[in-house]
């Protein structure tokens, strides 16, 4: 049963990299980099290198990060509805992120990817924290919800406050970051990005023990020996450091955490989170490339923000969660 | 045997005292309380630690001397606080009971496996294997919340309120149940219950909470429902 839909999951992931390689620029043909002639190679290589390949990959990395940190929340919270974006980790990221842009054209400081990223990653790991304080006390699920929600609305505006006040070529550089774009990401920072990428994944890979005891809640967990309180320091940290990774270079990416770990845990149906987190980072791979291949699709007609397409999916998944769980909540 | 002297349960406030009490192996104490007396709080305590030093002993040693890990494997307090999972399957719900015992990643051994079995066999639980725990019935989740106490082999067995999803007739299955397992496997059971017909004929000692005196009575004659309702609730 579950080589089974290991193998499903693997051989989608491989024929959607296939064609997401193979989709044509414009006008081109399909594979276009394979059968150009030699006059065009050039630049066929360039649009390979410069534009698809570190696109391909940021997909999956991204889709891979954001979905295992919401199966990493869901677990923790007890609540299906979680997720870096919807909970308010996603605008930490964003907030700290503008505060040093802006802070950095102010002192002229010349921010490196590795700055921004740990910026970041503080930012999703002190909004982390405020969920993960607020969760102690407020165990209905959509009363957390709505505390997320209203945090990032929060922060948002603020966020908007900041950028009022910069000068004109960091407000560029943020907005652009904040539409939230796989496009971004350069050949010479993909190195950079996999190693905290598969830093962050072993680090989940080696909470699964404590997470199948977090299935039964957080004090059937402590019953069972889970220490909770550095449980969640941990599963914190692998949160904000993969939510922040994203964020920094991607910019917000909502939903995919939140809609990817439940189609797998009902497509799975088993609660070993061995096998949720693997599946759940292949499953995230698959989802971001699916979006990609869509906005490629749709470009002829419309220009379509990966983070719009995204919420587009996104937000019906969570009614209906809501609609089919309000009544245990 | 598991041994309390001059214990006080609460957390800021005193909730009630144990002067001289030791609970036996192969037997079932009954433990009666109105609601807000202590008893949730009693069976948390002794699972989760809390407890002031030197009043506590199992085996001899000092209770509160046992790391959270080593208390895992003498002691489990069943509650019927889980109501299933979805995506979770009973056999997934049970191998959990082997968590003190499995590696860093949480792999089942052999013998662990072994030990599951035997357990789902004793308590005829093996045609649910693949079963979600969300679609269980009430009683067959009860009887699965036992059978991972079991398999979590711990010579000290607690249960909050074990019966209060379930009908009579459920009841009196899991109740006889419970009684054969102290029996059979050589465990101490305390049993916290507001089901005072039921408990009393299960069980082979009675303890109850005297919320006047803040004291913990240990009952040695026989009494009438009416009389343990007279003490436990005295207003």
């Amino acid at each position: 049963m579950k080589t089974r839909i290991y193998s499903v999951l693997i051989i989608v992931l491989l024929v959607l990299l296939f064609i997401a390689i193979g989709l044509p620029h414009g006008k081109d043909h399909w594979f276009a980099y394979w059968f150009s002639s030699e006059s065009d190679r050039e630049m066929q290589y360039k649009l390979l290198t410069v534009f698809r390949i570190p696109e391909l990959i940021m997909a999956v990395v991204s889709g891979t990060a954001l979905a295992v940190c919401g199966l990493l929340l869901q677990t923790f919270l007890n609540n299906p509805l979680a997720g870096p974006s919807i909970l308010g980790l996603t605008s930490g990221s964003n907030l700290l992120v503008a505060i040093t842009i802006m802070g950095g054209s102010f002192f002229s400081i010349e921010l490196s990817s590795f700055g921004i990223t740990f910026s970041a990653a503080l930012g999703a790991f002190l909004f982390g924290l405020i969920i993960v304080l607020v969760a102690m006390r407020i165990k209905s699920s959509v009363s957390l919800l709505l505390i997320g929600l209203m945090l990032g609305t929060f922060v948002t505006a603020v966020t908007s406050l900041i950028i009022t006040q910069a000068d004109a070529s960091s407000v560029k550089r943020f907005s652009m970051w904040s539409f939230g774009t796989l496009k971004q990401v350069g050949l010479e920072q993909i190195p950079f990005v996999l190693v905290v990428l598969i830093i962050g994944l072993i680090a989940a890979f080696l909470l699964t023990k404590p997470l199948n005891a977090f299935v039964l809640g957080e004090q059937n967990a402590a019953l069972l020996g889970v220490s909770v309180s550095r449980f969640r320091w941990q599963l914190l940290l692998v949160v904000a450091l993969l939510t922040g990774l994203i964020t920094a270079f991607c910019g917000p990416i909502a939903f995919v955490g939140l809609i990817v770990p439940n189609c797998v845990k009902l497509l799975a149906k088993t609660a070993n989170h061995k096998h949720l987190v693997i599946m759940t980072a292949i499953a995230g791979a698959i989802f971001m490339l699916l979006c990609i291949i869509i906005v490629r699709l749709l470009e002829p007609v419309i220009v379509l923000p990966i983070n719009t397409l995204t919420s587009l999916l996104g937000a019906p998944v969570v009614l209906v969660l809501l609609v089919k769980k309000v009544r245990y909540v | 045997m598991f041994k309390f002297i001059n214990c006080e349960i609460g957390h800021q406030s005193l909730l009630f005292t144990i002067d001289d009490l030791a609970l036996e192996k192969a037997t079932v104490y009954a433990l009666f309380g109105a609601n807000g007396t202590g008893k949730s709080t009693f069976l948390h305590k002794l699972a989760l630690g809390g407890l002031k030093k030197d009043t506590v002993t199992f085996e001899n040693k000092e209770w509160e001397q046992f790391s959270i890990k080593e208390r895992t494997k003498l002691l489990s307090l069943i509650d019927n606080k889980f109501q299933g999972q979805h995506f979770m399957n009973t056999k997934e719900y049970l191998a959990l009971g082997r968590f003190p015992y499995t590696g860093y990643l949480g792999s089942l051994s052999p013998n662990d496996e072994k030990i599951i079995a035997h357990y789902a066999e004793e308590l005829c639980l093996e045609h649910l294997f693949d079963k979600s725990t969300a679609t269980l019935s009430d009683g067959e989740r009860q009887r699965a919340t036992i059978a991972k106490a079991l398999i979590q082999e711990t010579p000290i067995l607690l249960f909050d309120e074990p019966t209060s999803f379930l009908d009579y007739p459920t009841k009196r299955n899991v109740m006889q149940m419970i009684q054969t397992i102290a029996k059979k496997f050589n465990k101490i059971v305390v049993i916290a219950a507001h089901d005072l017909e039921l408990c009393t004929e299960f069980s082979d000692q009675i303890l109850l909470i005297d919320p006047i005196k803040k004291r913990l009575r240990i009952v040695n004659e026989p009494l009438t429902i009416p009389e343990i309702v007279a003490i436990i609730n005295p207003n």
